[in-house]
């Protein structure tokens, strides 16, 4: 499983990087961390012709607090998140995701960056961002934009980015004092890919909860969100409230799992999400 | 006791050079001149090859494409050590002729500098397929007006025979408790870490071909490429030195080593194909995929009456070299190990458009004993017995040995001479504390145990070589006929020689995996290494042992009688020093010394041959889950195998078998599974869709021995290689079904398919809520 | 295209194509072959080295990218043969069998130990284990190797 001939070039700068992928758009592949691209090219799905290797970029790694934001790079890597205390104190979510995703070999070389313009339906960083309310700059060589990551994520591998554009940073509103969050997932194996992974927070500002891996997009619950409100909150409503959002979801079906089965999962992850961060 | 005996866990021999990273796997061979090669395969389930053109592949750069119509031996049949007499033919061709009938099917093989550049120039061979209708599973292919796979396979059918005793029909109908279901063991793949791979260097002026091979069975190797390619067989030389695991999967003779033999033949240089993880998906044997329907009656005691079962085995598209073993041994182990009055077993393997099945870790033994021991906790429910009594009264008896199965397996008749069953079981549910008790915790989540009993047959396949040769040093070598992928033999075998010859382990050297070594063996599989090949070094030992004394004797001028060989020294019966060596003695049997008499060495070359070739033993394996009724998911809480080896060569060793084999047991009955959709297009192709057990996953095995010795060989040894995988799936399944009600039976029938994927516990989860 | 790296403490110049993996260039153009290829797809964790302190997937790395980097595969533990506390501990634990797996093993848990984050705890063994495939063993020996080691 080799892959096709291909050039390769490596910028220093990431103002180079851009004007490369402005130029060669078409028949080029920003290669990040490669966890995910080098398997599909030396399986020959992918076979393009130029690789722009933002390793060499080093102003796009980085995690820094900025005010009431968290700032991270989008080539930090997944290993940084665990890591850095910053994140351990101001993204305490994201914090307990990391983790769950795939293995120390793949978290010490995969990006931040790279997962979330994948964008894999069942990834969890996609989730968290959702579940966190991040924001996205994507800059192009003659453009930049700032992207809710709720609205990022299209369709399954599919994301807001256009052809000559990078997720170049990820702002992350820090996290409340009295925040509580919870994390949990389902998947066949440790560091699977979730079958169903559901992300929860919850502070005086009110709660948040998105649900990942149950269909092509995470879900941001913006239904039960609104329903559960600020202040006091009966858990006992929960169950008819978790059906009511998930009532017209278009749930995945693959070997795992069929679709009536993986909005069930959902449920209960949700269920036990909502129930922890909700305890008083 | 000390290393150089049997029983001992000396550490291994082979440890060093493997944790140095000095392994001998064949992709670290690289000879002068080496080319590499990569196949062109078949992406069509089912296809006519209308043509081939390799026009464009030459002119880039190919230094060789071989097609069917390249090759001269297409008529040459393959050396098949064993064939069931019921199978209709059905062996696979070595290129593709004019018809594909699998995806990953070889149709060309294309040769250039590296296998870079033999990919792209694969890519430009142009195959024009013309597709037929596909046989996708069993069903498709026993259905009337089915599309044949096959001239001879009639009805799709590549095999049918059965296994009687008695009248089964009738002492049903007459049983005061009868129970009837059906199994599936899903298809699954041995996946050794290690993909296959060849490097053939044939030597035009000496009419020679050397093949380092990763493989099982180098001598059936050399006999096919030497008849089919038409060579000498002692021509032929093949190597597998170090080997990534094997399971099975490499227990046969490919036609991939007979195509780059032929091309390195052609182009007088050495060429080397690796078999990519793609590759393997596809084009190395698969295994399991047994359908059992299967009925049990007992009286009204709970002793068994008769068992009726179809057994349907999805073969895939052709039957490799290794013919119907998994179908054989699972209907001939399908009585498990109990007494069974009346049976009727009926087998038929069945073609499909898939890739064709081999042996994988307990070839048959897994699917026999999983229907088996499933279906006993179920008949255990419906009369009101223990599942642990129900087998306790229908276990075959000490008082009963010798007990004949009734069946007949690879020219055997399945005899159980030694151990005790009942004690085994009662040793591993008192050891791992099983219970047949449901705990229920606040939040839901249920606990319980479950057990399984399973017949581990070892050896079968007879004759094995071993040679041993001292030097003037007192050095030992030994060579095996056998190979190793990483089971210990350098160690166990060294183990053997040391104590029945009667010198320090550290002074013997132990190779095998290479036909040059002996001119004849067999190699690993059926876990006949201690019992074929471990019994050989004992008797090359003993002979060479004899030899020793005899020439010491004349040289001390005494009698043999009154010595004895102690850490390489001559010895008197009362221990007092001779002052004489092996290594002296060595010296004096050889050319130009004393006692020669025409020997080139002090050697022997000893074949063993047994006159009972299977060696039967039992082990069971208790199982605690833990289940969350809400979502079907489950984990191992404990684990423990009872386990009779026999007598223990390698304690450490014997161990390391068991609990290796345990977890590839039971990842298979939770994770593995080869799934193709209705036009027998490969869906879990990739490492990332085929699951297997990781760490985190598995729950500590432990374990409880017992021993009792076989008579069926000198050593007294069992076969282990596979007993730590046969019942796993079962133990589990019934832990579940007790987990989910211990009392009503009823809502097991989803856990009755392998593997056990949460959604399907969760079906029975809810099946029994109703 | 030009590559200088370190390589087990020596020094590497070479001239590649973008597209030769990290691991056949490190198995075929250094001819260390003790790094083993399982899979080419990041699941198997037979290939795995060691780059600037990290543990790394080689399959999943072109060699170009491995230009001013420092890596360490399985011979530059014991270069002279005399193996380190963890290889010793894996014999005496007969934590391999058919040794394919080994190497990525060893040099995932060098990785950690060099930085003092090997768990001591069998959980927290085995989930850093997660991402190396065992066929042979079923872990629990590497585990107990690992724990036995002293701290």
């Amino acid at each position: 499983m080799k892959p096709a001939v291909f050039d390769i070039v490596r910028p220093a700068t990431l103002v180079h990087a851009l004007a490369l992928l402005g130029e060669h758009a078409q028949e080029a592949k920003v290669i990040a961390g490669g966890q995910t691209l080098v398997p599909v090219m030396n399986f020959r799905l992918a076979m393009p012709r130029l690789l722009i290797d933002l390793n060499t970029v080093g102003e796009l790694a980085g995690i820094r607090r900025d005010g009431d934001v968290l700032r991270i790079g989008a080539m930090t890597r997944q290993c940084e998140l665990l890591r850095d205390p910053l994140v351990a104190a101001h993204a305490p979510l994201l914090a307990r995701a990391v983790p769950h995703i795939g293995h120390v070999q793949t978290r010490s070389r995969g990006t931040v960056g790279g997962s979330l313009a994948h964008a894999d339906p069942a990834a969890e960083l996609p989730l968290v961002m959702v579940a966190l309310d991040a924001s996205f700059t994507v800059r192009s060589r003659d453009s930049e934009r700032i992207l809710p990551a709720r609205g990022f994520f299209r369709d399954a591998l599919s994301t807001e980015l256009a052809d000559d554009e990078l997720l170049t940073e990820i702002a992350i509103p820090v996290a409340p004092a009295d925040v509580r969050c919870s994390f949990r997932e389902l998947a066949r194996r440790h560091g699977d890919f979730a079958m169903v992974a559901v992300a929860a927070q919850r502070s005086a500002g009110g709660v948040s909860v998105a649900v990942g891996g149950l269909e092509a997009v995470p879900r941001y619950c913006r239904k039960l969100v609104d329903a559960i409100g600020r202040g006091a909150f009966n858990r006992d409503r929960l169950p008819e409230l978790i059906r009511a959002e998930l009532h017209d979801c278009v749930a995945l079906a693959d070997l795992q799992a069929s679709t009536e089965y993986r909005r069930h999962l959902a449920g209960v992850l949700m269920q036990d999400c909502l129930g922890e961060v909700l305890a008083s | 006791m000390n290393r150089n005996s049997i029983g001992s866990s000396p550490l291994r021999k082979e440890d060093n050079r493997l944790l140095l990273g000095r392994g001998r796997f064949v992709d670290n061979v690289h000879l002068d001149r080496m080319l590499q090669g990569a196949f062109v395969r078949s992406p069509m389930a089912h296809a006519r090859i209308r043509s081939i053109d390799v026009s464009a592949a030459l002119g880039a750069g190919a230094l060789c494409v071989l097609t069917a119509r390249d090759l001269p031996f297409n008529d040459k049949p393959w050396a098949v050590r064993y064939w069931h007499p019921s199978v209709r033919n059905g062996l696979p061709k070595f290129l593709a002729i004019d018809r594909v009938r699998y995806i990953g099917e070889p149709v060309a093989f294309v040769v250039a500098g590296d296998r870079y550049e033999a990919e792209d120039l694969a890519a430009l061979v142009n195959v024009e397929y013309e597709p037929l209708p596909v046989v996708a599973n069993v069903d498709a292919a026993l259905a009337a007006e089915a599309p044949s796979l096959h001239e001879e396979w009639i009805g799709n059918v590549a095999a049918a025979f059965g296994h009687s005793r008695g009248d089964a029909a009738g002492a049903l109908a007459a049983s005061a408790h009868r129970v009837r279901r059906r199994f599936n063991f899903g298809r699954q793949i041995p996946l050794p870490l290690e993909n296959r791979g060849v490097v053939a260097d044939y030597d035009a002026e000496r009419d020679s071909l050397t093949v380092w091979l990763s493989t099982q069975v180098h001598y059936n190797v050399r006999q096919n490429l030497a008849s089919i390619l038409d060579l000498p067989e002692y021509q032929v030389r093949v190597i597998a030195e170090d080997v990534g695991g094997g399971f099975g999967s490499k227990s046969r003779a490919y036609p991939e080593e007979i195509v780059v033999s032929h091309a390195s033949r052609i182009l007088r240089r050495p060429v080397k194909w690796i078999e990519d993880r793609f590759e393997n998906f596809q084009a190395t044997t698969h295994s399991r995929g047994v359908d059992t329907e299967i009925e049990i009656g007992c009286d009204g005691d709970g002793r068994l009456t008769a068992l009726k079962a179809l057994v349907t085995v999805d073969v895939g598209a052709y039957v490799h070299t290794s013919g119907i073993i998994t179908a054989e041994v699972a209907s001939a182990h399908l009585t498990n190990a109990y007494i069974v009055p009346n049976f009727q077993i009926d087998v038929r393997c069945v073609g499909t458009n898939k890739t064709p099945i081999g042996t994988y870790r307990g070839a048959g033994q897994p699917e026999a004993v999983f229907p088996m021991e499933c279906i006993f906790d179920v008949m255990a429910k419906q009369i009101g017995l223990s599942a642990a009594e129900l087998r306790r009264r229908n276990m075959v008896r000490p008082s009963d040995l010798p007990y004949l199965v009734g069946t007949s397996l690879l020219g055997i008749q399945p005899t159980f001479e030694s151990g005790d069953f009942s004690a085994l079981l009662d040793l591993a549910a008192a050891e791992s504390g099983y219970s047949e008790n449901v705990e229920v915790r606040a939040d839901g989540v249920r606990v319980a145990w479950g057990l399984a009993c399973g017949i581990e047959g070892g050896g079968f396949v007879n004759f094995e070589t071993a040679q041993i040769r001292i030097d003037a040093l007192g050095n030992v070598s030994v060579q095996s006929g056998m190979t190793s992928q990483g089971q210990g033999q350098t160690t166990t075998y060294a183990q053997v020689c040391a104590e029945t010859l009667g010198v320090d382990f550290d002074r013997v050297s132990v190779r095998m995996g290479d036909t040059q070594l002996v001119p004849f063996g067999r190699g690993a599989f059926a876990s006949r290494g201690a019992i074929l090949g471990g019994n050989a070094v004992r008797g090359a030992a003993q002979a060479l042992r004899a030899s020793v004394l005899d020439a010491a004797a004349e040289l001390l001028k005494c009698d043999a009688s009154g010595l004895h060989i102690a850490g390489g020294l001559i010895r008197r019966a009362s221990g007092e020093a001779t002052g004489l060596s092996i290594g002296e003695v060595a010296r004096a049997v050889g050319p130009g010394g004393p006692l020669y008499a025409g020997q080139p060495a002090l050697e022997t070359q000893h074949v063993y041959s047994a006159e009972q070739p299977a060696t039967y033993g039992l082990s069971v394996h208790v199982a605690k889950v833990e289940l969350d009724p809400r979502t079907g998911f489950f984990r191992l809480l404990d684990y423990l195998v009872g386990h009779d080896a026999g007598r223990a060569l390698n304690p450490m060793i014997v161990e390391g078998q068991i609990v290796g084999g345990a977890a590839e047991g039971i990842g298979g009955a939770m994770f593995s599974e080869i799934v193709y959709d209705d036009e027998a297009q490969l869906l879990t192709g990739t490492l990332a869709d085929y699951l297997v057990a990781t760490a985190p996953e598995m729950p500590r095995i432990r374990l409880a021995h017992m021993e009792t010795r076989p008579t069926t060989n000198p050593l007294g040894v069992r076969g282990i290689g596979e007993g730590g995988v046969i019942p796993a799936a079962a133990a589990i399944a019934n832990a579940l079904a007790r987990a989910i009600d211990p009392r009503r039976a009823g809502h097991e029938g989803p856990l009755f398919s392998l593997p056990l994927k949460p959604e399907r516990v969760f079906s029975a989860c809810r099946m029994a809520q109703r | 295209m030009k590559l200088k790296c370190k390589i087990n403490g020596a020094a590497i110049e070479a001239n590649v194509p973008p597209r030769m993996l990290l691991s056949d260039f490190i198995r075929h153009e250094l001819r260390l072959t003790g790094t083993n290829v399982g899979c080419e797809m990041g699941v198997c964790g037979a290939c795995t080295v060691i780059v600037d302190g990290e543990p790394m997937r080689s399959c999943l790395m072109f060699a170009v990218q491995a230009d001013d980097c420092s890596i360490r595969t399985v011979e530059g533990l014991a270069p002279d043969g005399n193996l380190t506390a963890l290889q010793e501990s894996f014999s005496r634990h007969h934590a391999l069998q058919c040794g394919f797996c080994t190497p990525g093993i060893l040099m995932t848990l060098e990785a950690l130990s060099k930085k003092n984050a090997l768990p001591s705890s069998a959980e927290g063994v085995r989930e850093v284990l997660s991402g190396n495939i065992c066929r042979c063993t079923g872990y629990q020996n590497i585990v107990d190797a690992v724990l036995a080691l002293p701290r």
